[in-house]
């Protein structure tokens, strides 16, 4: 039996939202051999990280199954990769610099943001973990970003973010960047007192923080 | 709370669950490194020779001279000490009090960040510290009418944010990446540098520590199981909000830490309360009712660790949780389960009356608990290239960890299912593996290169960390 476009579409979006870990790779390569469209089929897959998202803002899902499905998104992603080159910058809704200030060494948070702010169409720098403020600034100016994240898990690293946006106004950058900042220590609270742009508690209310910001139509 | 426990009617028959106040302590010769070493006059009738310190020289004084030590252990809550009797060998009496940093944060990490963020934070939190050892010290030795110049020795073990705190060394860069100890092997004071000067001559010791986050009481503990020794594969636990772990293997040691945060404490959950009259600690599932364990019979207050575990394990068995943490669907449970339900939340009664119950947020918290501790155990016997089913002993050390139950340890899935059987309750062996480093010198001498030989793995290296963690954080299935 051959399945449908919307048949496979509608898989590929199942798999991500059933941490098909296992199924992925096949059921990628049988829509490309089927003849379909590569970015319609990355499309089905990030449908399905929404599905995710909904479900944890349900209480449905929690962190794992996050880090589960969106590794299995990430597998059918880079398979289709190997298609096509990768999307140029016009078609991000926009660039953000995020990373892991100096001090701390946890990066699941960030890892996270990553992924939902990909899903949303967001072009993501990554800058890792345990990064001079230094480094973020530099990222920024090289890739033209709109904005900079800062997270930190750790509260012995929470005085990086205040410090960070201290730099931007010493630079007289701060009003070309938007600064978010989030991390188990951090709270709405925190993120007012240092003067940040934005914060979001969970990694899938980002994507609309950033809407938000950027003033940006709302799909 | 008191070593009294109530464990025995309800889930326990285990013949090995027995509860510690004190750790437990493999048998040892005593020599103690506190000592009086004879003069060269063999003909002098006061035998004046020296009073010495493993090697080191305090001063001179006669055969009768009593020699004290305190043993202490400074956990980021109490502190307690026990007054020892360096001639014989034994305990003296034993006293307890506050941590009185606690003001400052409830927890190390809170307690670096303050002295991270005011100059005068560290003298502020080591005078704290050394004030309570000071008047444990005084109390203990006035109440058994000895001399205050008759102490000659504190041994300390302890977490390495508090020995740092403790000797007046800033604990910054042991809570910020690379997190580096800031002295390896003992570190040895002077009385007269740490303001102990009415007690006479003296030193405080303390004992080494593994890494920022595997403290000196880990390193008491390897002594008072003697893992080091051992010839069969041993895991040694200390569950708390930072789990520390050491494994022996094939006669070398591997060490790891993990963050799990309060919950396993009872801490951050709805009715989460401590352990005290009135917390649930234990409870079981029978005929779609939950029979509930109190803290001295009382009516309950709220749930203490024990029985956050202890609710999740029997929910879990009772189909009312998933292995993936949510709470089941009403109606996907049978009908004698309804009442169980809280009414437009996401929470399940405990003891409705008392308005206790367990939230879905509640799960959530434990989940990431229970797994950060699972994450580290797999991580651990990965770098050793160990097998679950090659532990031949599993040590659950430190207070906390006593208090839960074998079948909440595995049912829960904080430990593999394969250890329900190995484990041994040893208490808290921070004291006892103190006791016994202070008593046999060549212990003492040894404990530095034991801690430098372990092979540490910090989990932020583990490749795939975060799926690892992922899959921890589900129930067995």
């Amino acid at each position: 039996m051959t399945k449908t476009q919307e048949e496979y579409l509608q898989a590929l979006s199942d798999a991500v939202v059933f941490m098909e870990d296992e199924e992925i790779i096949d059921l990628v390569i049988e829509y490309h051999e089927a003849g379909f469209d590569t970015q319609e089929g990355i499309d089905g897959l990030i449908h399905g990280m929404m599905r995710v998202s909904d479900l944890y803002d349900e209480e449905e899902y929690y962190i794992p199954e996050l880090i589960l499905c969106a590794d299995v998104m990430q597998m059918g992603i880079d398979q289709f990769q190997t298609y096509i080159p990768p999307r140029t910058q016009d078609s991000y809704l926009g660039t953000v610099v995020i990373g892991v200030p100096e001090g701390d060494t946890h990066d699941i948070g960030k890892g996270l943001v990553k992924i939902m702010l990909e899903s949303g169409n967001f072009r993501v720098v990554d800058i890792g973990r345990d990064v001079p403020l230094e480094k973020f600034i530099e990222a920024a100016e090289e890739h033209d970003a709109e904005v900079i994240g800062l997270s930190t898990l750790m509260s012995t690293t929470m005085p990086e973010t205040r410090r960070f946006i201290e730099i931007l106004q010493e630079r007289n950058l701060r009003d070309k960047y938007k600064v978010i900042v989030g991390g188990a220590p951090v709270s709405q609270e925190f993120a007012d007192q240092i003067g940040a742009d934005g914060y979001t508690e969970s990694a899938t209310e980002v994507v609309g923080l950033l809407q938000d910001l950027l003033n940006l139509e709302t799909a | 709370m008191t070593a009294d426990r109530r464990f025995s009617n309800l889930v326990n028959e285990n013949k090995e669950f027995e509860i510690l106040s004190d750790g437990s302590m493999a048998a040892f010769d005593i020599n103690p490194v506190l000592h009086h070493r004879p003069g060269t006059n063999p003909f002098d009738p006061m035998d004046i020779g020296g009073v010495y310190l493993g090697d080191q020289f305090l001063e001179i004084q006669t055969k009768n001279q009593k020699l004290l030590s305190l043993v202490i252990d400074i956990g980021s809550t109490t502190i307690s000490a026990s007054l020892v009797d360096n001639k014989k060998g034994v305990e003296i009496a034993h006293k307890s009090g506050l941590n009185p940093q606690r003001q400052y944060g409830d927890d190390v990490i809170s307690r670096a960040t303050f002295i991270m963020g005011n100059e005068e934070g560290l003298e502020i939190l080591q005078g704290l510290v050394l004030k309570q050892i000071k008047n444990l010290a005084q109390e203990l030795i006035e109440e058994n009418n000895y001399e205050a110049t008759d102490l000659y020795a504190v041994f300390v073990a302890s977490n390495a944010i508090m020995n740092h705190i403790l000797v007046g060394l800033s604990p910054a860069p042991l809570a910020r990446s690379p997190y580096q100890l800031q002295f390896e092997g003992k570190k040895t004071l002077d009385f007269s540098e740490i303001d102990m000067k009415e007690f006479g001559k003296g030193k405080l010791v303390v004992i080494p520590n593994i890494t920022a986050f595997v403290g000196g009481d880990l390193t008491a503990g390897i002594i008072s199981t003697e893992i080091y020794k051992s010839k069969d594969t041993e895991l040694l636990i200390d569950i708390g909000t930072n789990g520390e772990l050491v494994l022996s293997h094939e006669g070398q040691m591997y060490s790891t830490s993990c963050a799990a945060g309060p919950a396993l404490e009872g801490m951050g959950i709805s009715c989460g309360v401590t352990a005290q009259p009135g917390a649930i600690e234990e409870t079981k599932a029978e005929d779609g009712q939950l029979i509930l364990q109190n803290i001295n019979s009382q009516p309950s207050i709220g749930i203490c660790g024990s029985g956050v575990l202890a609710v999740i394990r029997e929910f879990l068995k009772i189909g009312l949780i998933n292995y993936r943490g949510n709470i089941q669907k009403q109606e996907k449970v049978s009908e004698n389960l309804h009442h169980f339900y809280v009414e437009g939340q996401k929470a399940l009664w405990v003891d409705r009356e008392q308005n206790i119950f367990i939230s879905q947020k509640d799960i959530r918290q434990l989940q990431m608990a229970k797994g950060a501790i699972l994450t580290g155990i797999e991580s651990l016997l990965d770098f050793a290239e160990v097998d679950t089913d090659d532990i031949k002993k599993v040590y659950i050390a430190g207070q906390f960890g006593s208090y839960l139950s074998p079948d909440s340890l595995t049912q829960v899935g904080l430990l593999p299912s394969a250890f329900h059987d190995k484990i041994h309750y040893v208490g808290n062996t921070s004291k006892s593996g103190c006791f016994m480093i202070s008593l046999n010198k060549e212990i003492y001498e040894k404990v530095d290169g034991l801690v430098r030989g372990i092979k540490h793995l910090s989990l932020t290296t583990v490749e795939k960390f975060d799926l690892l963690l992922a899959q921890a954080t589900l129930f067995p299935k």
